[in-house]
């Protein structure tokens, strides 16, 4: 058994390698070679809804990083238009727990994701350059997006600066540490910051958005 | 081009002839928090029809029972239909923070996906889960971590009387119970808000003991 399984091993291993030089070569013939992905985003928060996601070729973010002012308007109020080139799709409002799927075709293996959390002051799920090139014709992928920090709002959680409330999304202010981060969680009403608008039903642990991507093409 | 789609058949063919092979694993499964504990774990190989669930849709009656209390009875009934290769509970009843357990699995041929959940406690319908993740074929050492995960099935109260066992966790008594919705589909666990009043307050819980950050749990997978 042991030994079966580690000779079917290293032949898998062999052939896959010899499979990774015939794509190679096609893709010196065909230098236009474009890659279709399905990405299916799922809200796995408890009470979050997610604004209208960009899913992209292009880089979005880089922990540590001053935040671009596109980022910025999408992180603190829900606006992905000034991310949104002809490399990106845009998705729709997710409410906790609901899904959507959209296409991505592009000349690139990797892929950028983000949303924000409509119920932060500038906090986004995103995952940056998600790299898809081990990804064969209908093979999937999974993983999850971790929540950020744009850092370009004071997590004050307020009726008047959280976009959810409608009083003010994006403000050119950045009263923050002006650089992406994790983000530290939503601290609400319900334990110990008496001036948010925010529950205990809005919290949120790290893990915000299930993205599935499969390659069609 | 001819001879890539061939090599590709050819790849394709011995990735299934793999997957379609028996195998020989341990599972070490380690409590990575400081102060929740897992009740009994199910570890399950099966194929990769038989979710347990799916983050983002409602929960079944049987992760229910699972995540509210703890019991895995129904949970290891719908996989024996499906033809799993299942353990029980093999830390021998709960597995404490810090605390682990390692437990051996022989797979049917076909069941190549592997489960893993158990109960959080205290928590009102949290539970950690490795849901469906393929089992490796190549002889090695494959690590993991776990996520807590929220049935939706209860409101997160934090109140003693809602949670199986919470007495056992010097649990405080008389809050009035945290402003919680039942989510009605499987998220991420968003946490133990808890509070430090141990005789009133929002939450029965202790904020400084019984709060949790993801991920909650370690898996080791040995394929031999």
């Amino acid at each position: 058994m042991k030994i079966s399984n580690i000779v079917s091993t290293l032949l898998l291993g062999a052939m896959v390698a010899f499979s990774g030089c015939g794509t190679d070569e096609d893709e010196m013939m065909n230098p236009e070679t474009t890659y279709t992905y399905s990405v299916t985003l799922t809200n796995v928060t408890a009470g979050q809804p997610m604004a209208h996601a960009i899913v992209t070729s292009n880089s979005i973010f880089s922990v540590g990083e001053s935040a671009s002012v596109a980022l910025e308007k999408l992180a603190e109020g829900g606006d992905n238009s000034e991310l949104l080139d002809s490399n990106g799709v845009s998705g729709g409002v997710l409410t906790p727990g609901e899904s959507e799927t959209l296409t991505l075709t592009t000349a690139s293996k990797s892929i950028s994701i983000a949303t924000m959390l409509v119920k932060t002051n500038d906090g986004f799920a995103g995952i940056n350059d998600l790299d898809l090139s081990a990804l064969n014709v209908g093979e999937s992928t999974t993983s999850y997006a971790l929540v950020y920090d744009a850092g370009t709002e004071a997590n004050s959680e307020t009726n008047t600066t959280v976009a959810a409330f409608g009083v003010e999304g994006f403000n050119a202010t950045r009263d923050d540490n002006d650089m992406v981060t994790l983000h530290s969680g939503v601290i609400s009403n319900e334990d110990g910051l008496a001036t948010s608008a925010l529950s205990a039903q809005e919290k949120f642990n790290s893990q915000a958005l299930y993205v599935n991507v499969t390659r069609m093409k | 081009m001819k001879s890539t789609l061939t090599k590709l058949a050819l790849t394709s063919a011995l990735i299934m002839s793999s997957s379609l092979m028996a195998l020989e694993i341990d599972v070490k499964i380690t409590n990575l928090t400081s102060g929740i504990s897992f009740t009994p774990l199910l570890v399950s190989a099966h194929d990769s029809s038989s979710k347990l669930f799916m983050a983002g849709s409602a929960a079944s009656t049987n992760l229910q029972a699972m995540a509210e209390g703890g019991d895995i009875s129904g949970l290891v009934t719908d996989l024996t239909t499906a033809g799993a290769n299942s353990i029980e509970n093999p830390a021998g009843g709960l597995l404490a923070p810090g605390a682990n357990t390692t437990t051996s699995l022989s797979t049917t041929a076909g069941n190549d996906y592997l489960s893993i959940v158990a109960m959080m406690l205290p928590t009102n319908d949290g539970f950690i889960a490795m849901n469906s993740v393929k089992i490796p074929t190549e002889v090695g050492t494959y690590k993991y971590v776990l996520n807590a995960h929220d049935a939706g099935t209860e409101a997160n109260s934090e109140l003693t009387a809602d949670i199986p066992g919470a007495g056992g966790f010097a649990a405080g008594t008389g809050a009035t119970g945290i402003s919680a919705a039942i989510e009605g589909f499987v998220s991420i666990h968003r946490g133990n808000v808890g509070d430090l009043n141990s005789s009133g307050g929002a939450s029965d819980l202790d904020a400084s003991t019984q709060r949790f950050l993801n991920p909650v749990a370690s898996v080791i997978i040995t394929v031999k």
